[in-house]
């Protein structure tokens, strides 16, 4: 078997860390996730098995760190030029054992992005919630952005511009006081310790200056989160309802202000789809490996299968696909860490935004055809818990639907390609 | 929503009895009352209300009978032209849970190759009816050939390898093999029917009982999906078996399949139009951008479009088959070629054509398809297993060679 270290990548694209990274990831993926990840699905309310490795990897690595700059502790990556290489290398690494252990990890840092990396970077906040995740502690961040009248419109925020949120934040005294109720974002059901959460000033407006994000730790009185809810699998990944009841925060707990909030909340949906094609691409590259051990060794015909040619030649396109899933992620990871060169786009940018949900549309459609090619070429075997290839198809279903689903990028990629101006 | 999903997808309907279209009502408004409209409940005590809702219909109503002769105890519907009707009241138990459906599609189609006209195996009949015309609930694994091994050489049927071997001595066999793999039911089941191969390699069906001495079960397995359908490999240690009990005959080994294709086809097609009610619920109910109803959407109503297409096409093609099959006059009996042909063939686009039914439809739900409460999720991972569960080792691939051998005469492939 060729090593999935094999598939493209381009050369320019990994970073000077990535590769003693990768190995010390792919020791705790081999050795502490895969054997205990059929565990996880039975998991899902207690964490039991989880929380463990969740410590392991946020902590005891130190992930949860990562952004945060080096003088209060972290590793500044949020200033680098490769910090969207070494993301997309820890959901692709961690993806491979487990995605949904992948997707919690790296979501933790998704609120922080609002405020850690260039040009949207409020230093007074950082140092304040910095001790939050260097203290050795862990501390789960939670981007609590769906509710429940409006599902992914919130991510439309070009299209709907915020106009259908209805969870307020008033100014009183020095604080913003926070109604409203959330529901699904991962690391909510219990897990988290600090939410981000997108309010309106204005309920109904759609001025950019209305639009509001703001941190709140998960202990400040009035919030209150729901137990989480029952999935088809991401069993590592909790999400349940979170309540703001006259919640106050400080008032520079707004990560930026008026405006500012709006683009650098936009920075969060190119982030999205980054983690998203690192946990796919990941998840595939496993699949990979089991479809080989698998082939190899079951026989059709009283051969190897993929000694078979039909068969080879659904294996073929199988392996051919994930090749090229991966080189697309990593024109996502480009995307980003080119985004301070004379060439390059902010995160922001409409341009970002578009082609990288094109390339996280195109990879779930292609990682869900993929994964369930595999199953059936595995015959009875393939819905078996026990090969582990099912539960990449239910958790790669889910990276399908969520950010929004398929019809939202299609929606987006219209409007860049075409220039829509009414859609 | 008041509508009738059996109106709205077009069939032949003239191919139901009239009784049993008033049968799969009675079905019908039975799975609205007990499951579908307390899903919360019926998911926190599954366990327990499977098995009650199985009593209910199988013994209660009789449906675990149903395909036997009335001079077995059984309600007679073993004649092919009542197989329409089969297909609806599978169509109607999945509806309500598509492992209610699995597992009395895997009885019938076991049942069938021994009870159905003109064929009646009596041998057979004699040994099975009892038990599921009994007043027990009673299952049945089926073991196909080419469900993936890593053994040494074996006899094939049509490029699928045959793990079963059985051994004839004077009046009785001998049935081994091991660690086979069942298409569900194998942890649970009370009747086994397994494809085996004879000493001349010919292909066969034998019929075992699960209590017999050296029938050995591995442990249980969990599934993608149709949880309640405990599966398990199988080890035959030279399990004695009356020969009568054993169908030599290449022949019965494709009408096997040809049952399996259409009665768990109609298991799918079941599971899709509930989904089809989920989903036609959300799009009505749903706002999106802030203002219009989801399905009023032009890019959501194409993809509710694609939606309702799979599932006119499954349904189309699941009555079909069965026309193939209870039209005898026409194509003879299932010995017919084209019969296998068109059950391997239509099966798998059934298959297919549910599965891209769900997997489209759950793209509008974004969450809700794939949380537990809404059950498309449910929906989704039984067909799903379903699929692979049908599927030989190599996936479609084997079917493919199926139909390549029928139009185009291939012989080597």
């Amino acid at each position: 078997m060729i090593s999935f270290d094999k598939l493209s990548v381009r050369n320019g694209s990994i970073s000077h860390i990535e590769g003693p990274f990768r190995g010390i990831l792919r020791d705790i993926v081999e050795k502490e996730i895969m054997p205990h990840r059929r565990e996880y699905d039975e998991d899902w309310q207690e964490h039991r098995f989880v929380e463990p490795v969740l410590h392991r990897i946020c902590v005891d690595i130190g992930i949860q760190k990562s952004l945060l700059p080096q003088e209060f502790g972290g590793w500044s990556l949020g200033q680098s030029d490769y910090m969207m290489a070494f993301t997309y290398c820890i959901a692709e690494e961690i993806g491979r054992g487990d995605s949904s252990l992948s997707l919690s990890s790296i979501c933790s840092l998704w609120p922080l992005c609002t405020f850690l990396i260039p040009p949207f970077v409020n230093m007074r906040l950082a140092r304040e919630l910095a001790p939050l995740f260097t203290g050795g502690k862990i501390c789960i961040g939670c981007q609590a952005m769906t509710e429940p009248q409006g599902g992914s419109d919130i991510e439309n925020i070009d299209l709907i511009k915020g106009r259908t949120i209805q969870t307020t934040a008033r100014l009183e005294g020095g604080h913003w006081v926070i109604n409203g109720h959330k529901l699904w974002p991962t690391n909510s059901g219990g897990l988290a310790s600090l939410f981000g959460v997108p309010c309106t000033t204005r309920p109904g407006s759609d001025d950019p200056d209305d639009f509001a994000y703001i941190m709140v730790p998960a202990d400040t009185p009035g919030v209150t989160q729901g137990p989480p809810y029952a999935k088809a699998g991401m069993a590592a990944d909790k999400n349940g309802d979170i309540w703001f009841d006259n919640v106050r925060v400080p008032e520079h707990y707004r990560i930026h202000g008026p405006g500012t909030d709006a683009l650098a909340f936009k920075t969060l949906i190119y982030m999205g789809q980054l983690g998203s094609v690192g946990f796919a691409v990941g998840s595939l590259l496993n699949v990979y490996e089991i479809l080989y051990d698998f082939s190899s060794t079951y026989t059709y015909r009283n051969a190897p299968l993929k000694e078979h040619d039909a068969i080879a030649g659904v294996l073929g396109d199988i392996a051919g696909s994930i090749d090229i899933c991966r080189m697309l992620s990593y024109e996502v990871v480009r995307m980003g860490d080119d985004r301070n060169k004379p060439w390059g786009k902010p995160l922001h940018s409409h341009e970002t935004i578009a082609r990288s949900r094109n390339i996280k549309e195109f990879i779930s459609d292609r990682a869900m055809e993929i994964c369930g090619k595999a199953m059936d070429l595995l015959g009875p075997h393939g819905c078996e818990r026990v090969l582990d290839i099912e539960k990449h198809w239910r958790d790669l279903k889910m990276i399908q639907l969520w950010l929004g689903g398929k019809q939202l990028c299609q929606m987006e990629k219209a409007r860049y390609y075409f220039d829509c101006a009414t859609l | 929503m008041s509508i009738n999903v059996n109106e709205l997808f077009p069939y032949p309907a003239q191919w139901v009895d009239e009784d049993v279209t008033a049968i799969a009502t009675a079905v019908h408004q039975w799975a609205d009352k007990e499951i579908i409209k307390n899903r919360l409940e019926y998911q926190k005590a599954y366990h327990e209300l499977f098995t009650k809702h199985r009593r209910e219909h199988n013994i209660d109503i009789g449906f675990q009978k149903i395909i036997f002769p009335e001079s077995y105890g059984g309600s007679g519907f073993n004649s092919p032209e009542k197989v329409p009707s089969i297909i609806t009241i599978l169509g109607e138990l999945s509806r309500a849970d598509a492992a209610l459906g699995f597992m009395s599609a895997l009885e019938y189609s076991a049942s069938a190759v021994a009870a159905m006209e003109p064929s009646v195996n009596t041998s057979i009949c004699d040994m099975i009816a009892p038990l599921l015309c009994g007043n027990e609930l009673r299952s049945v694994a089926i073991i196909m050939p080419g469900s993936a091994s890593t053994g040494p050489p074996s006899p094939l049927f049509l490029g699928r390898e045959i793990r079963a071997r059985i051994k004839r001595s004077g009046a009785t066999c001998t049935l081994s093999g091991k660690d086979l793999r069942p298409i569900g039911n194998g942890a649970i089941a009370d009747i086994l029917a397994v494809v085996c191969a004879d000493e001349n390699d010919k292909p066969g069906i034998a019929y075992v009982t699960a209590d017999q001495k050296g029938v050995e079960r591995g442990n249980t397995f969990i599934q993608t999906g149709l949880d309640e359908c405990g599966n398990a490999d199988i080890t035959f240690n030279d399990v004695a078996i009356s020969s009568e009990h054993v169908i030599s005959d290449e022949d019965a080994v494709r009408e096997l399949y040809t049952w399996l294709n259409l009665f768990l086809g109609a298991v799918s097609l079941g599971a899709c139009l509930n989904f089809f009610e989920i989903l036609r619920n959300w799009s009505e109910n749903r706002v999106i951008k802030g203002k219009g109803l989801l399905r009023e959407n032009p890019l959501c109503a194409s993809v509710l479009a694609t939606v309702a297409e799979e599932i006119s096409l499954a349904k189309i093609l699941v009555y079909n088959i069965s026309n193939f099959i209870s039209r005898t006059s026409v194509w003879g009996g299932t010995e017919n070629p084209i019969i296998f042909m068109a059950a391997q063939m239509f099966g798998k686009r059934i298959q297919q054509c549910a599965l891209n039914a769900i997997n489209r439809g759950m793209e509008l739900m974004a969450s809700a398809g794939y949380a537990k409460e809404w059950h498309a999720e449910k929906h989704w991972r039984d067909v799903k297993t379903i699929q692979t569960c049908l599927s030989a080792a190599g996936g479609e691939v084997p079917v493919q060679m199926d139909i390549a051998r029928y139009f185009y005469g291939c012989t080597d492939i």
